[in-house]
């Protein structure tokens, strides 16, 4: 049997805005093993999210994969519907959290309700806009959880002293960081096998954040979850990504190790954005930025989408996607310099 | 209390406003001072007080007690008018690019603003304010829906800049930015305030990014400065343990911050404590008088003060 | 330009026809209404009482045996420019007490709105009535300007609101503390950044509003709180024609029609209106 939980293979996924539309991703290869964590590094326009929300279903109505596979575990998820996407979600299966919880909690519902109905297997009425509904769908007959003494325990196991306080709140009334957790809660229950977080930190503060990824490394090592951490912070990613891939532009520039990444960066684009954080435990001298601006994938420039921003662009960077190319071991690197 | 070259100091600040169970204090009883051509970061969580702090400063929301002075004069009970010429002299760089411009006027009226003149008659000098900030002057004409996330901090900053200020508040000019373009706009801000011997009040929850851009850093806890000295001391010899705990979190580049010793637990009872100090609840070091008694500054070595009882 | 355009297009266009149309036709009566027709409003003429719609009579003859379209045309004078007169009134109230209200909030803002509430509990209709008995039948060519008068009231805290809500929306921007930031005063800030983010809105809603008070007017116009007879008025004489229904149905139904088509002018003006000027948002596709 395989070590690979999912792979994706040569995806790509347009974008339609009025008449128009674009590749938000393009030719897209990727696998993640089980029981791994790979990070996805990217800034604005390079995909990276679109790429979260495909392999679980939830591409916004304008925009669909245009072509690839999205194979979990033996099912390529691209070609089933989405009615029956439900099926892989939740339980055992695949689960998002994203960057502001409040859109995934009802407001009108107790955080009580919301967690028992989703481990009880308990359809609310109003489910239709609650994770229940998105998530979850119909789940398993079979009870995630016996009883609410679980509940109470998963709580804990995320941070909160007063879990009986925190239950009977409406979402409105925890912080954003209390959300997260609850959101991290409700995967300690569900015990995905693979875990997508896009940004999830993002709107956190500091101290939070660090908890946050250290709730996520105990679901890997505790319930062998898969994570899929997205995020546009290199360095925090790197904490704790078994690999990173990084996006640009709607491809991938480049993949290796957490470490190899930060140490050796092979890529301009890769180069530039490790060089440019600030980093407090170098000394002196200024952090070197990388000239211009993200792209608008409505207006992606000819061959290497970094290509206008780079200073060692050639001709050939100009009119050719670069192909992703393996150097040296797990380090892969997609750039004319190395081809 | 006024050194002779301090632009900005506060003495005894504070600032509160209303919410639903009552009163929610912002600043609490904060006092610190601005040399000039600094630059003092403050850095603190979502809640603690430091973009209301810049807002203080700049007279935008009002002090229930304390002073601010302002370049030796003291600002504190000045009136909007009396005001008006003095905020040309300070200006401040807002968070958001997206809600800080009106979408119904162009570029060209944004960064004029400041001059209180129709902008077609001093529009020389925007275009100048525009290209000391890296932007095509011709933008002038544009509208703010039409440029990027760092294009439109860049316009912030011009409009900032436009009445030459001597102190500017940047409450987290480069939050909202990809990680590319915020090196981009550090950097122009660091040559700017040499060009320009700015002061700068730089309000931020990274600490990397404090300690790239300042001198000195402030940290405020639940509204209250816990810590302040030279940036270097704060981040290498952290001395109150919020401090340290901030340090330990922020992941290092080439170096994995030790994720796995991290306590979880990070809940906050300083709400149902009257008196004492208010990191009380979660902090590691924690004596009995430190729930009775709330700690003042001291001063350690050279400059740099703590509020905390295991130095008193 | 797709068809969702056109269809906007569309309202708004029909709806300006419409409304211009009986502008011109307005005018022209208020001008010289014998380019349009040969009879006389007021002319009692019982030999020709009641003489359904033909080439000598658009609209046919009424009881009385006056032409009722001429009746018609004449009543657009009233009709027509009243509610402007109305509209304009209670926004102008409207918008003042809500950027007041809205800009600088706290007790201003409770007292005013206390306020509003008040006058929001008035129904129109028992306000005009009232007004009327109280003046009682001494100063019957006022009795007009006062039905007015009480629409305007009845109608002023909705526009009060609208322009509140939107302020308070706006008041919380960036860009309204970087004015401060700037050294505007309240009056410049309002004036620079609050007015443009209303023309919109207000032009939508009025335009709106036009086609509710049009009916509400008339309907005020049909229980004789309007214009003393015999000035025609089409809301009155949707009344006076009730009795010779459902035979001679024309001089009711008539007047009635022509209430219907100017209101709808202004609807689907009003709907054209804000689909354009709604805020195209575009759509963020967060890549």
């Amino acid at each position: 049997m395989s070590n690979k939980l999912l792979s994706l293979e040569n995806l790509w996924i347009t974008y339609y805005k009025g008449n128009k539309s674009a590749y938000a991703v393009r030719g897209v290869s990727l696998e993640v093993n089980y029981n791994q964590v790979v990070g996805i590094v990217g800034e604005s326009g390079s995909g990276k999210s679109t790429l979260g929300h495909s392999i679980i279903g939830l591409l916004p109505n304008n925009a669909k994969v245009e072509k690839g596979k999205i194979i979990f575990e033996e099912t390529d998820l691209a070609k089933i519907n989405k009615s029956d996407f439900y099926r892989f979600r939740g339980k055992r299966g695949i689960f998002m959290i994203f960057q502001d919880p409040m859109t995934s909690l009802n407001p009108t519902i107790k955080v009580k309700e919301q967690l028992v109905e989703i481990i009880k297997n308990r359809p609310n009425e109003n489910s239709v806009n609650t994770l229940s509904h998105w998530f979850i769908g119909k789940v398993n007959k079979s009870e995630i959880v016996r009883d609410e003494k679980q509940l109470i325990e998963s709580l804990k196991k995320v941070g909160f002293r007063n879990p009986d306080e925190i239950l009977d709140k409406y979402p409105h009334q925890l912080s954003g960081g209390e959300r997260q957790r609850i959101m991290i809660a409700m995967a300690y229950l569900l015990k995905p096998k693979l875990l997508i977080a896009d940004e999830p930190t993002t709107a956190l503060d500091v101290i939070t954040q660090a908890q946050v990824l250290k709730m996520l490394l105990e679901l890997k090592e505790e319930y062998k979850s898969s994570i899929i951490f997205i995020s546009h912070d290199i360095t925090l990613v790197s904490q704790i990504s078994d690999k990173v891939i990084v996006m640009y532009g709607g491809i991938v520039m480049e993949e290796a190790s957490s470490e190899e990444i930060l140490k050796n960066p092979l890529n301009p684009y890769t180069k530039g954005l490790v060089a440019s954080i600030p980093n407090y435990f170098k000394g002196k001298g200024k952090i070197s930025s990388i000239p211009g601006f993200p792209p608008n994938i409505f207006e992606l420039p000819q061959g290497c989408p970094f290509n206008p921003r780079c200073n060692l662009a050639m001709s050939v960077c100009k009119s050719q996607l670069p192909k992703l190319k393996s150097i040296g071991e797990s380090h892969s690197v997609a750039c004319h310099l190395y081809s | 209390m006024s050194h002779a070259t301090s632009i900005v100091e506060i003495e005894n600040l504070r600032v509160s406003y209303k919410v639903r169970e009552g009163k929610k204090i912002a600043i609490d009883n904060v006092t610190l001072s601005i040399t000039k051509g600094e630059t003092l970061a403050v850095l603190g969580e979502s809640g603690s007080g430091k973009t209301t702090l810049g807002l203080a400063i700049l007279k935008l929301v009002k002090v229930d007690e304390g002073k601010i002075y302002f370049k030796g004069n003291d600002i504190t009970n000045l009136k909007e008018k009396e005001m008006r010429e003095i905020r040309k002299l300070m200006q401040l760089v807002p968070q958001d690019p997206y809600s800080s411009m009106n979408p119904k006027l162009r570029i060209k009226d944004i960064v004029g603003e400041p001059l209180l003149a129709n902008p077609d008659h001093v529009i020389d000098k925007i275009r100048n304010s525009l290209e000391q900030v890296g932007l095509d002057p011709s933008i002038t004409e544009r509208y703010p829906y039409e440029l990027s996330g760092g294009q439109r901090q860049r316009v912030l900053i011009a409009r900032a800049l436009i009445s030459n200020p001597e102190f500017i508040v940047l409450d987290e000019p480069t939050s909202n930015l990809d990680v590319s373009i915020q090196a981009q706009i550090l950097n122009l801000l660091l040559d700017l305030q040499i060009q320009k011997n700015l002061t700068y009040l730089f309000i931020t929850h990274n600490i990397s990014v404090a300690k790239y851009m300042a001198d000195r850093i402030a940290i405020l806890y639940h509204g209250k400065l816990v810590e302040i000295g030279k940036s270097k001391n704060v981040i290498m010899k952290p001395l109150h343990p919020y401090t340290t705990k901030l340090i330990e979190a922020v992941p290092l580049n080439g170096y994995k911050a030790n994720i796995r010793e991290f306590e979880i637990s990070e809940i906050d009872d300083s709400k149902n404590q009257s008196k004492g100090c208010s990191y009380f609840s979660r902090c590691p070091f924690a004596k009995d008088i430190c729930k009775v008694k709330e700690p003042q500054l001291i001063t350690i070595d050279n400059d740099h003060m703590v509020a905390c009882h295991l130095y008193t | 330009m797709n068809l969702k355009d056109i269809t906007k297009n569309m309202n708004l266009t029909v709806g300006l026809i419409i409304i211009l149309s009986f502008l011109v036709l307005t005018i022209i009566s208020t001008a010289d209404l014998h380019i349009l027709t040969p009879y006389n409003p007021n002319q009692l003429n019982f030999s020709q009482a009641n003489l359904p719609p033909s080439s000598n009579h658009v609209f046919g003859t009424d009881q009385e045996g006056r032409d009722v379209f001429t009746r018609s045309l004449t009543a657009l004078r009233i009709d027509f420019s009243i509610p402007f007169l109305i509209v304009g009134i209670s926004m102008l109230i409207g918008t003042i007490i809500g950027i007041l209200s809205g800009y600088f909030g706290g007790l201003l803002d409770e007292a005013l709105m206390r306020i509003t509430d008040i006058f929001l509990a008035f129904p129109g209709i028992l306000l005009a009535l009232a007004i009327s008995e109280i003046l009682g039948s001494t100063h019957l060519s006022l009795r007009l300007y006062l039905s007015a008068l009480a629409l305007a009231i009845v109608n002023w805290p909705i526009y009060a609101r609208l322009v509140r809500a939107q302020i308070l929306q706006v008041k919380n921007m960036q860009y309204i503390t970087l004015a401060k930031v700037a050294g505007l005063n309240n009056f410049q800030i309002i004036k620079k950044h609050i007015i443009p983010h209303l023309v919109s809105l207000l032009l939508v809603y009025t335009t709106l509003d036009m086609g509710t008070i049009i009916l509400n007017y008339s309907i005020l116009a049909f229980f004789g709180l309007g214009a003393p007879p015999p000035t025609p008025e089409l809301g009155r004489m949707v009344y006076d024609g009730l009795s010779a229904l459902p035979q001679n149905w024309w001089s009711s139904i008539f007047p009635a029609i022509i209430i219907t088509l100017m209101a709808l002018g202004y609807s689907l003006a009003g709907d054209g209106l804000r689909d354009i000027l709604d805020p195209r948002l575009g759509e963020r596709t967060n890549v």
